[in-house]
């Protein structure tokens, strides 16, 4: 039932796409931040940067190979799925209640 | 001045925020089409759902095989079946009451055969029909001609069952205790009492049971199924049947009919949880009636056996005790069998609208996968059989581009590659061997699983079938690249080498609950050095459940044990820390 109720959670629409949306624009932002960086980097220390290009397929291996591990480790669901969600409380939690704050602040200003 | 100006700024903030979001959850689920599927299809199932009657199973469907049967009947009529990816030849079946025609699938091009008969023993082929079939859109062959009448359907993925296994059940596990809905008193010598049902009784289905006990208390059951689980509405009423006995009654005997009613699930899990020795079940019953002990135990599906010896003290002579209500305690031991796999659970009805899950991923170079997300018990094993079709911008089949047998169930080799952009439908259907299903003449097929989706040539998407039905498609999760997702789509900024290797852990993060889902895994494919083949490390998971149960259920209970410890120090701390009236920031460092 645990298992149920965290694999719900854990496919709901609402955390996929704030996950997305929150990643989303932290990369934007850092793209925009780094293209002058990065720019020079390939114009001067082009093999610097194409060592730099290999690095996703690290990250796509992991991803590859991560779902299998933990299979291998007979690490149960349950566990698996209550890391991704409490990391999601943890991306989640903050600019909710951030939100709440503001929306008071917001109130207490139009009503002072 | 200064509130309706933040009045002013609130309001302009909530429309655009509302606008942004309505624009990007439109855009996140890509082409918003419904795409329609094949209506013969719906057809067909509708012609198989509205005649099971007519049908006779064969008990011996075996790994690979396929078999379809029809009743016979002298009137004409038209046979249908779904396409699949599943090929081979057909051969014809004639063991006692089934005949028809069964398929093996093996390979070669899909060959379906028609027989006729005219009086039901003859049979012989009339027509051969992989020159005659006639493709139709969305994936569908239908074939019709002047077979016998009958509907033919591909099972999907039909569980295997046991029915060897032992549970006792005592009487405060059986709650609800009512008297049976109909009782058959024979003290006399006829073996065929007859019984008509009220226009008031209604159950989902039911088997009775007539206990023929000696004076020994030995438990004698005979079981006399209604037409194997037949399911019995208003609409039939009034419905009589005759029970036929096989053993002889005398005049001290009676005949004990109980109900085991199948609509009601309050009471299963304690039956069924129940295991151990025999347990003694207690009834006190006053009456100045001879006594017939009537209890019923409400099960779901399965076709359970009680085996009881109620009238192990008596001998019929209750009835003298009319003026003083006699009590008697009654033990007797049940032996109740369901399915494997169903230990501690409920097991529905019927498979009618349980369907195998799966789910698709193709990553954004095109590959393609699926996985069967194991939700049907026990495991599906054997083989999948998987058609890769294209279909054009209308959602209609456009051409088989790929036909795979994956074996073993659950994995298709991620080697093959999407061609192109463009509109694609999975197809995926199974054989599975079938031992005594507990759905017996209920509609246990799973229908072959239709998944469409549309996939741009650079965008990683995945979907699956948990939200729609087998005739209804999802329309697909785009992921692996969020910057696509609504923000900022039509944003095209340059990538570089550094851009790409702070990039990357984050896209990892955002594929992460797809790639760390609990049914996520999948086999790994590692070229071997100096020889033409793959070594594949299947997930080993399953394998451990399977065969180390015992080490594995502690292990994981040590693990889970740990991490709920670690987790709830944690979270009461964050939780805590969340809020704290003195800490607003946002850390988004964590990321």
């Amino acid at each position: 039932m645990i298992q149920d109720l965290f694999d719900s959670l854990l496919n709901a629409q609402w955390l996929q796409e704030f996950l997305s949306f929150v990643v989303a624009v932290v990369m934007v932002l850092v793209q925009i931040v780094l293209i002058p960086i990065s720019f020079l980097i390939e114009l001067f220390f082009p093999d610097i940067d194409a060592m730099l290009s290999s690095i996703p397929l690290i990250f796509d291996n992991a991803g590859t190979y991560l779902a299998w591990t933990f299979s291998a480790f007979a690490v149960p669901p349950l566990i698996i799925t209550g890391i991704i969600l409490y990391y999601g409380y943890v991306l989640v939690a903050p600019i909710a209640i951030w939100g709440i704050k503001l929306s008071i602040s917001w109130y207490k200003a139009i009503k002072g | 001045m200064k509130r309706f100006l933040v009045l002013s700024l609130g309001l302009l903030s909530f429309i655009l925020l509302g606008v942004f979001f309505t624009d990007s959850s439109v855009k996140a689920w890509g082409n918003t089409e419904s795409p329609t599927i094949c209506e013969l299809d719906t057809q067909i199932r509708l012609n198989i759902q509205t005649n099971l009657s007519q049908w006779i199973r064969d008990e011996g469907y075996t790994e690979g095989k396929i078999s379809i049967f029809q009743q016979y009947n002298s009137n004409p009529d038209y046979i249908g079946f779904v396409f699949t990816s599943i090929n081979g030849s057909m051969t014809h079946v004639n063991t006692g009451s089934s005949r028809g025609v069964q398929y093996t699938g093996t390979t070669g091009d899909l060959s379906i055969y028609g027989y006729s008969s005219n009086n039901g023993e003859t049979w012989s082929v009339i027509e051969k029909t992989s020159s005659t079939r006639t493709v139709i859109p969305q994936g569908c062959v239908y074939y019709e001609t002047n077979v016998p009448r009958g509907y033919a359907w591909f099972p999907l993925g039909v569980p295997e069952f046991d029915f060897n296994y032992e549970v006792e059940v005592n009487y405060d596990d059986i709650v609800h205790i009512e008297e049976a809905p109909f009782v058959i008193k024979q003290n006399g010598n006829s073996s065929s009492p007859t019984h008509t049902f009220d226009s008031s009784f209604h159950i989902g289905s039911f088997i009775a049971e007539y206990d023929i006990n000696d004076s020994s208390g030995q438990c004698s059951v005979n079981t006399v199924n209604f037409n194997d689980f037949k399911t019995y509405l208003l609409d039939d009423n009034p419905y009589i049947s005759t029970l036929v006995t096989t053993g002889t009654t005398t005049s001290s005997k009676i005949i004990h009919i109980s109900v085991l009613k199948h609509d009601d699930e309050s009471n299963i899990h304690s039956v069924w949880s129940t295991t151990g020795g025999n347990r003694t079940f207690h009834i006190q019953n006053a009456t100045t009636e001879p006594v017939i002990l009537r209890y019923s135990i409400q099960v779901i599906g399965g076709q359970p056996r009680i085996c009881g010896g109620e009238y192990a003290n008596t001998t019929g002579t209750l009835a003298s005790s009319a003026s003083n209500p006699y009590y008697e305690i009654i033990e007797t031991t049940f032996n109740v069998t369901y399915p494997d796999g169903y230990q501690g659970d409920l097991i529905p009805a019927s498979l009618e609208n349980l369907k195998p899950e799966f789910s698709y991923t193709v990553d954004k170079t095109g590959k393609l996968s699926w996985q069967y997300m194991g939700n049907i018990k026990p495991f599906l094993t054997g083989v999948f059989f998987t058609n890769i079709d294209s279909l054009n911008s209308n959602w209609t089949l456009d051409n088989t581009i790929q036909q795979v047998s994956s074996n073993p169930a659950g994995w298709l080799d991620e080697s093959w590659t999407l061609p192109e952009a463009g509109y694609y439908q999975l197809l995926i259907s199974h054989s599975q061997q079938l031992d005594n299903p507990p759905w017996t003449n209920q509609n246990f097929f799973i229908q072959p699983i239709v998944m469409q989706f549309y996939w741009d040539g650079s965008t990683a998407i995945r979907g699956d079938n948990t939200q729609c039905s087998a005739t209804e498609t999802c329309n697909p999760l785009l992921i692996n690249d969020p910057s696509k997702m609504g923000l900022f789509p039509n944003l095209n900024l340059p990538t570089y080498g550094l851009i790409e290797a702070i990039k990357s852990p984050l896209l990892f993060l955002s594929t992460l609950p797809a790639k760390m889902a609990s049914n996520a895994c999948v086999p790994l494919s590692l070229p071997l050095p100096y020889m033409d083949e793959n070594l594949v490390l299947p997930c080993m998971r399953p394998i451990y459940e399977e065969h180390f149960s015992g080490i594995y259920n502690l292990w994981s209970t040590l693990l889970v044990s740990m991490f709920s410890y670690h987790m709830a120090i944690s979270l009461f701390a964050r939780i805590k820390s969340d809020v704290s009236p003195k800490d607003d920031t946002i850390q988004v460092a964590q990321l």
